[in-house]
């Protein structure tokens, strides 16, 4: 559960770079997720739910990008996307692998609603 | 509609903090261990029999994180090594913040070796740096040999790997080249040790490990 305490900083990221009179036209919050991060996606979006409810950011949407794990082969230089946790080139079979991608867990972007134009 | 962009990383205050601490220790010359297990994989059994083993040849202190209770504090303190005991209150894992707190209550000063033994989970504390120099992983043989697949985020960024309970391969269903292979197949700049605390078969190899570690 420590979705939790990410879904925290989370929350607390977004207020620090929303001005606090525009939280309320938050509507996604944009994550980018690796596969090695070992982030539980529903257990994130339920503890982010439970923590905006009621506060300015009631309207807020957590959307996940997952991110596959991809790596570079040093020996024979190929880019592959890794199948499961078998750290090994599918075409040499060597093990010296250079992560590319899989450790993500970033706040990639923040959308915002458009005010309501002002009646008249 | 406008769109913040932002690109960072969710737990960079954790981050900072664990930056923050990695310089204090490296300030004061202290080398620092993250010890990771499941619960009841061994990680306080192998501090005692290290500590009992390794004397007065390491300047070495401990902290330990628990869910609840001070168990662990009171196991380690026996070997007369300065202790600080941490408890969550049912967090799954240990973050910078509290062991910077910890690391104010031990004079860094009089230490070779800080070992943290982290919350017995091996999940949630892979992705909290604590501003350790390395991450230690302990699996013991009852555990079965598959786990490095199965939680490969953890065995994929630590440095060595201890095997714990040796002396009950008999009984097990483990084979310990096939853990030994896992390990290896998801990280293999693992150093691996086999020992069991228990009877301390192995763990010379591990306590030369330390002592090389702790700038012995």
């Amino acid at each position: 559960m420590h979705e939790l305490a990410i879904a925290r900083d989370l929350i607390d990221m977004t207020r620090r770079h929303v001005p606090e009179e525009r939280l309320a036209q938050v509507e996604v919050v944009r994550l980018r997720v690796g596969s090695l991060a070992g982030v539980v996606e529903s257990s994130l979006l339920f503890c982010f739910e439970a923590l905006v409810r009621g506060t300015a950011l009631d309207s807020a949407r957590l959307e996940i990008d997952a991110i596959p794990i991809r790596a570079r082969c040093a020996d024979c230089q190929t880019d592959f996307e890794l199948p499961g946790s078998l750290f090994q080139c599918p075409d040499c079979g060597g093990g010296a692998l250079a992560l590319l991608s899989g450790n993500e867990l970033d706040l990639q972007e923040i959308v915002l609603a458009d005010l309501a134009p002002e009646a008249t | 509609m406008s769109v913040i962009t932002i690109e960072r990383r969710v737990l960079e205050k954790n981050d900072e903090l664990a930056q923050l601490n990695r310089r204090n220790l490296g300030l004061a010359g202290v080398h620092c261990l993250n010890l990771l297990s499941s619960p009841g994989a061994g990680k306080t059994a192998l501090l005692e029999a290290s500590l009992s083993r390794l004397g007065d040849s390491l300047r070495l202190a401990v902290i330990e994180g628990d869910v609840q209770t001070d168990l662990d504090a009171q196991r380690v303190a026996r070997y007369g090594v300065p202790v600080v005991q941490l408890v969550t209150n049912g967090a799954c894992h240990l973050e910078a913040r509290l062991v910077g707190d910890a690391l104010r209550e031990i004079d860094l000063r009089s230490i070779d070796l800080l070992v943290i033994e982290n919350v017995g989970n091996l999940v949630c504390p892979a992705g909290f740096d604590l501003g350790e120099n390395e991450k230690v992983v302990v699996a013991s043989v009852t555990e079965g040999d598959d786990k490095p697949l199965k939680y490969p985020a953890m065995f994929r960024n630590a440095s060595a790997l201890v095997i714990n309970k040796i002396d009950l391969l008999p009984y097990v269903p483990c084979d310990l080249g096939t853990l030994r292979a896992n390990a290896l197949a998801v990280n293999p700049g693992l150093e691996v040790f086999e020992l069991s605390s228990l009877t301390g078969v192995g763990l010379d190899a591990w306590c030369a490990w330390l002592l090389r570690h702790g700038g012995k």
